[in-house]
């Protein structure tokens, strides 16, 4: 790839400065004052020792998480960006993209609770802050900045300019000029994925189970059997939009074979398939080992997570139990991934994928 | 098959689809329980009268709805964050039920068992053929992607014969492992063949297609057709008309409670 | 004038070593009829593939040598759109060539593909239908169908799209008798119109050599073996198709014994010739001295869950060492069932199953997929010794000496689903004799093999009776029943409507009518002759045939 000035080059350039800048933007609006990403930054100090005292908050988590994954994310992608000759680039721009996703995703969520203004009787908000109440943020506390007001527009130059950056990283890594689509690979993802939605009734059964018993935290575990299909199509197809269209089709199917969420869980799908066509693109499509696998079905769980919260209604519950929630979906993610690769190599193994991208590598000649 | 010909069933499908979206879209936004009742007892009316559809069919999904919901209504009743003025509900040694938190899971569980009605009634009044078709020739679809989801479609009923095959096949070999691990691991061993069967058909399914002109079919014609009438737009106008009626209905009686917009109690 | 040809073509598949096809050289005839045969694996789907332009534009190969020239454009260069105006495929599996859910729009799936105008669709459908005899009877839904009339339909679809030359590609592999029955008239009135260039690949020869021009013949290697006139190619080379493992037609047997020069191409030809000479008696059915009853069933029913009627419905059978007991009826009368509930895989919902003592039942399933367990030829042998307690070691051993037996060493660590067809059936049976169990039980073990390999698994059918041991097969293939059974139930119904020697069953018109059988053509000559001299045998398979001849050899 030639290092002039492309247009995707530019655009995660931009993103990049956009981001710095934001930095320096009004983030939070207190009835005491207003205060941008870098006052915060310095209220450090006074922060960590009231945080010491009165405990974490679910606020304090999405506000120091945003930028310092965000700041992480941002420095691999450029570093990975600059050196193109080095062999381990793919592994940096994976590691990049996953940072400035996760990063995203926090954000987004951090945007999504501050947004919805208190409801009465449900209080988990935690961009809001109530002087009546022990969900009070303990930053706000420790610098006396009073009752929340509003949101800043520097959080949403950040997450704009976060986007930029990463669809920037990756629309400037071209992949191989990929041979077009034949009608294998479109019947292969349809039939994937009518297998798949007919497994989803059969997977429905533990599920229940475990759902009426451990509701969110079982619902959690078993979220990453959904994964699977855009991981698995993505797997054997190899190409853009492989990932992408499996999942979409596969919730498809799910809903046309009757399942009781409804035509919602397309835009459910659409939102799980995210995660692993952005991990898939940033490799350039081209590894296709554990380590992409594994973090393709993390990247899935994380980026559905802003939908999910507004879907089953995530932003009222304890911030702790919270926590919670989000490390079993990253390890449920990762086993999605996992069964993903696992499953993909044994069909692999008998010989029936021969004419696909995946036979490619691994035919065995008999 | 008779709800396919009926006032439901003659609609457009794809317009039918956008509608059903639209509606469950709008009660994703309602957080309270007495909103989705209202919403369950209109769609079940109008699948009924003008759908031609038994009750009866609901009766699955509803149980598989309602399982998932106890368990909404469980976890939000005593982990939702509890105010500290309003006293819990009941206390169990550690666990505290809190109204709010109770009041909100019960939402949330009829808003699911709503929706499932309402994406039921579309897939029993629909036709898939059409679905497909409408979707390559309203929705722009492109057809490379509608036929096959129609051709996989296809291959549902095989699938469920074929599992059981193998399942039998694999237990006749002595394959049935009791053991705890046995049974994942059998699970992803009957897989194997059953994917590998579906990948074969798949790519005999697409030959077959190609053979027949699919590939590089640049000006396509259809045999079916689809436009969309007078009847659908209606249909569209009137349910949204009428969802929105609901919802007006519903914050005039002071049930409704909306995310965004502070509705008094 | 040459519809298509085929010059020096070197064709290998991805994933094999060796080339399928071998500098093939092969013409087919503007307005010609041509027989393709070979035995399995000797590329006679993928030279089907090649003609239609399907290799290389829609499936990779590697295109190693040699070009495929159709109605004057090469395939390679030429777009799939254009060659698939001049050539239709029909391919075996009925299920996997369907797209859509009705029968109108199926038919309809080629003309939308080509553009044709919607006013233009109806007549050219109705045009199809009345060439595949899809009358106003046949259902709405594909799904209703039976596999014949899938088949009719498929082709109805084809032949809307006005090809100038038409495939068939083993299109009644995966068929019972009836609807092999339905697709081949289908085939006769097609190959009726001299207009178009016909390409069958099927073997059933018999049924449809009369409406053949050629014979071409590739041996299993992928070279073109023999070509020519069909009775110079089944008269003068016998030997030769015979050691290529090639299905040659019995009436052609027929026409050797009987020193004719041409290979009858009608039952009343065949039975003609029958009575042009004098045949030994057959020996009478032997009444088994039956062994003692390994599984005994009693007035057992079987009903599948939320089914309306039951599966099998009254039942009494015994099996008895010693003996090859064939399980023949149409599709749904019950026989698999039978076979599992025989077998004690399920249990029945009234009356019982009884093993003797210390007996057990391999039961193999009609596709050997469903069978596998392991991901080497191998292991999966070895997967069954270990479900039976066999201690590793002892495991290894037989499992090796099972290898060797049935040719498959070669194989030990492949992966079981890169095997061949034939490799894939007799590893199935592999695995269950491993096992060493008392009863065999075989779900269609002959379905889509080739010669040879039918043949074999005749040999260890007949080599097990002989050892005392006990063979139970379910299946559809006559000529394989009257072969090597001794005894022959038939069900119809899930009820059991004939039992005894195959020859009796034959004799039977309404059991063969009412169990949707068709008769071999070897039985259904010696039937008519018969009816003229009632001295006559009866002889139904090629077996007897030979020792019958043998007999006569053998100076008196």
């Amino acid at each position: 790839m030639s290092r002039s000035f492309s247009l995707p080059r530019t655009i995660a350039i931009v993103g990049a400065l956009v981001v710095v800048v934001s930095f320096f933007l009004p983030w939070v609006v207190y009835q005491n004052g207003t205060f941008s990403g870098a006052n915060l930054a310095g209220a450090l100090g006074p922060a960590l020792a009231a945080i010491k005292a009165g405990g974490i908050k679910g606020y304090d988590i999405a506000l120091w998480a945003v930028p310092i994954l965000a700041t992480i994310g941002g420095a691999l992608v450029a570093t990975s960006w600059s050196r193109q000759d080095r062999p381990d680039e793919t592994r940096l721009r994976l590691w990049a993209v996953g940072a400035a996703v996760a990063g995203l995703a926090l954000a987004l969520l951090f945007l999504g609770s501050a947004v919805l203004s208190g409801t009465p009787g449900i209080q988990f908000e935690p961009g809001l802050v109530r002087t009546d109440n022990s969900v009070k943020a303990t930053i706000a506390k420790a610098i006396n900045a009073g009752d929340f007001v509003s949101i800043g527009a520097g959080v949403y130059f950040a997450i704009a300019g976060f986007v930029a950056l990463i669809l920037g990283a990756i629309l400037a890594r071209q992949a191989q000029p990929a041979p077009a689509w034949r009608t294998q690979d479109y019947v292969l993802l349809a039939v994937l994925a009518v297998v798949f939605g007919a497994v989803y009734w059969w997977w429905l059964a533990p599920y229940l189970g475990i759902a009426a018993a451990m509701a969110q935290v079982g619902q959690e575990l078993l979220f990453g059997m959904w994964f699977v299909s855009g991981l698995l199509g993505g797997y054997i197809i190899r190409r853009p939009g492989a990932a992408f269209l499996a999942e979409t089709l596969a919730a498809l199917a799910e809903v046309l074979l009757g399942a009781p969420a409804g035509p919602i869980l397309v835009v459910t799908g659409f939102m799980q398939a995210i995660g692993p066509e952005v991990t898939f693109a940033a490799t350039g499509y081209r590894s296709w080992g554990w380590r992409t696998m594994l973090v393709a079905g993390v990247a899935a769980g994380l980026f559905a997570l802003p939908w999910n919260w507004f879907r089953l209604g995530y932003f009222a519950l304890d911030p702790t139990f919270l926590l919670a929630l989000l490390a079993v979906r990253i390890v449920s993610g990762a086993l999605a991934g996992a069964v993903a690769k696992v499953l993909g190599d044994a069909i692999a193994a008998t010989g029936s994928l021969n004419h696909f991208a995946i036979g490619r590598e691994r035919v065995r000649e008999v | 098959m008779r709800a396919w010909s009926s006032a439901l069933g003659r609609r457009d499908p794809v317009v039918k689809f956008a509608v059903v979206l639209v509606l469950s879209l709008l009660l994703v936004l309602v957080i309270d329980p007495i909103t989705p009742l209202l919403f369950l007892a209109l769609t079940l009316l109008a699948a009924a009268a003008l759908g031609n559809v038994s009750l009866a069919s609901y009766g699955r999904a509803f149980a598989v709805l309602a399982v998932v919901g106890l368990g909404f209504v469980w976890s939000n009743a005593i982990l939702a964050s509890a105010p500290g003025e309003t006293p819990p509900l009941a206390v169990w040694g550690p666990i505290r039920v809190s109204e709010a938190g109770l009041r909100f899971g019960i939402a949330i569980a009829l808003r699911g068992l709503a929706i499932g009605a309402i994406s039921l009634t579309f897939v029993l009044t629909t036709d898939p053929t059409r679905f497909a078709v409408s979707l390559a020739r309203n929705a722009r679809v492109p057809d490379r992607i509608a036929y096959p989801l129609l051709a996989a479609y296809r291959f549902l009923p095989f699938l469920t014969d074929e599992y059981a095959q193998i399942h039998l096949a694999q237990r006749v070999r002595g394959a049935a492992d009791a053991s705890t691990f046995g049974g994942p691991r059998r699970r992803l061993r009957e897989l194997v063949p059953l994917f590998a069967t579906a990948v074969r058909r798949a790519t005999r399914v697409a030959v077959a297609m190609d053979a027949r002109g699919f590939a590089g079919a640049s000006s396509r014609t259809y045999l079916r057709e689809t436009p969309i009438g007078g009847g659908d737009v209606v249909f569209a106008l009137v349910a949204i008309a009428g969802a929105l009626a609901l919802l007006w209905l519903s914050a005039s009686a002071g049930w409704l409670r909306l995310w965004d917009g502070r509705f008094s109690a | 004038m040459s519809f298509a040809s085929v010059e020096s073509l070197t064709l290998r598949h991805i994933g094999r070593r060796a080339p399928a096809l071998r500098g093939l050289d092969l013409e087919w005839h503007q307005g010609e009829r041509l027989l393709l045969l070979g035995p399995s694996g000797s590329g006679k789907s993928t030279l089907a593939l090649c003609l239609d332009g399907v290799i290389p534009h829609s499936l990779d190969a590697h295109w190693e040598a040699g070009r495929v020239v159709v109605n004057g454009r090469d395939t390679r260069e030429a777009r799939i759109s254009d060659l698939v105006r001049d050539v239709g495929i029909l391919f075996q599996d009925p299920e996997a060539q369907l797209v859509m859910l009705e029968v109108d729009d199926e038919i309809a799936f080629g003309l939308e593909n080509l553009g044709v105008p919607r006013d233009r669709m109806r007549e050219r459908i109705a045009a199809a239908r009345a060439a595949t005899a899809l009358d106003s009877s046949t259902p709405r839904l594909l799904a209703d169908l039976s596999g014949g009339t899938k088949q009719r339909v498929t082709l109805a679809s084809l032949l809307a799209m006005r090809p100038r030359g038409l495939v068939l590609d083993e299109p009644t592999a995966m068929l019972d008798p009836a609807g092999a029955r339905e697709v081949l008239a289908a085939f006769a009135s097609l190959a009726a119109d001299r207009e178009r260039s016909l390409l069958i690949v099927e073997h059933r020869v018999d049924e449809v050599l009369r409406h053949v021009d050629r014979v071409a013949v590739l041996d299993g290697e992928g070279h073109l073996a023999m070509e020519g006139d069909p009775d110079r190619v089944f008269l003068g080379e016998a030997q030769r198709l015979r050691s290529l493992g090639v299905w040659e037609p019995d009436l052609a047997a027929l026409a050797r014994a009987t020193g004719a020069q041409r290979v009858p191409r009608t039952a009343d030809e065949a039975a003609a010739l029958v009575t042009s000479r004098d045949w030994p008696a057959v020996d009478e059915p032997v009444a088994s001295a039956r062994g003692r009853p390994l599984i005994a069933a009693r007035a057992v029913r079987y009903r599948y869950e939320r089914a309306s009627r039951d599966a099998v419905a009254g039942v009494d059978i015994i099996v008895a060492e010693g003996e090859c007991v064939a399980i023949v009826g149409p599709n749904g009368a019950g026989k698999s069932t039978l076979g599992l509930l025989l077998a004690g895989v399920l249990r029945p919902s009234a009356g019982e199953v009884t093993l003797a003592a210390r007996s057990r039942v391999a039961y193999v399933f009609q596709y050997p997929e469903h069978q596998f367990v392991a991901s080497t030829v191998r292991a999966d042998l070895r997967f069954g010794l270990s479900a039976c307690g066999v201690a590793p070691a002892e495991a290894d051993r037989r499992a090796t000496a099972t290898l060797e037996q049935f040719g498959l060493a070669r194989l030990a660590e492949a992966n079981p689903y890169s095997l061949s067809h034939g490799e894939k059936r007799r590893l199935s049976v592999a695995s269950a004799l491993v096992t060493d169990p008392q009863v065999l039980l075989l779900d269609e073990p002959t379905f889509g093999q080739d010669r040879r390999n039918v043949d074999e698994l005749g040999a260890l059918v007949d080599e097990r009776v002989r050892a005392g041991g006990t063979v139970v097969v379910i299946t559809h293939d006559l000529p394989f029943v009257a072969a090597h059974a001794t005894r022959v139930i038939a069900l119809a119904d899930g009820r059991v409507v004939f039992e005894g020697a195959p020859q009796e069953l034959f004799a039977r018109d309404d059991v063969l009518t009412r169990c949707r059988l068709v008769l071999p053509p070897l039985a259904e000559a010696f039937r008519r002759a018969r009816a003229q001299r009632p001295g006559l045998p009866l002889i139904s398979s090629r077996a007897e045939l030979d020792r019958a001849l043998r007999r006569s050899a053998v100076p008196a």
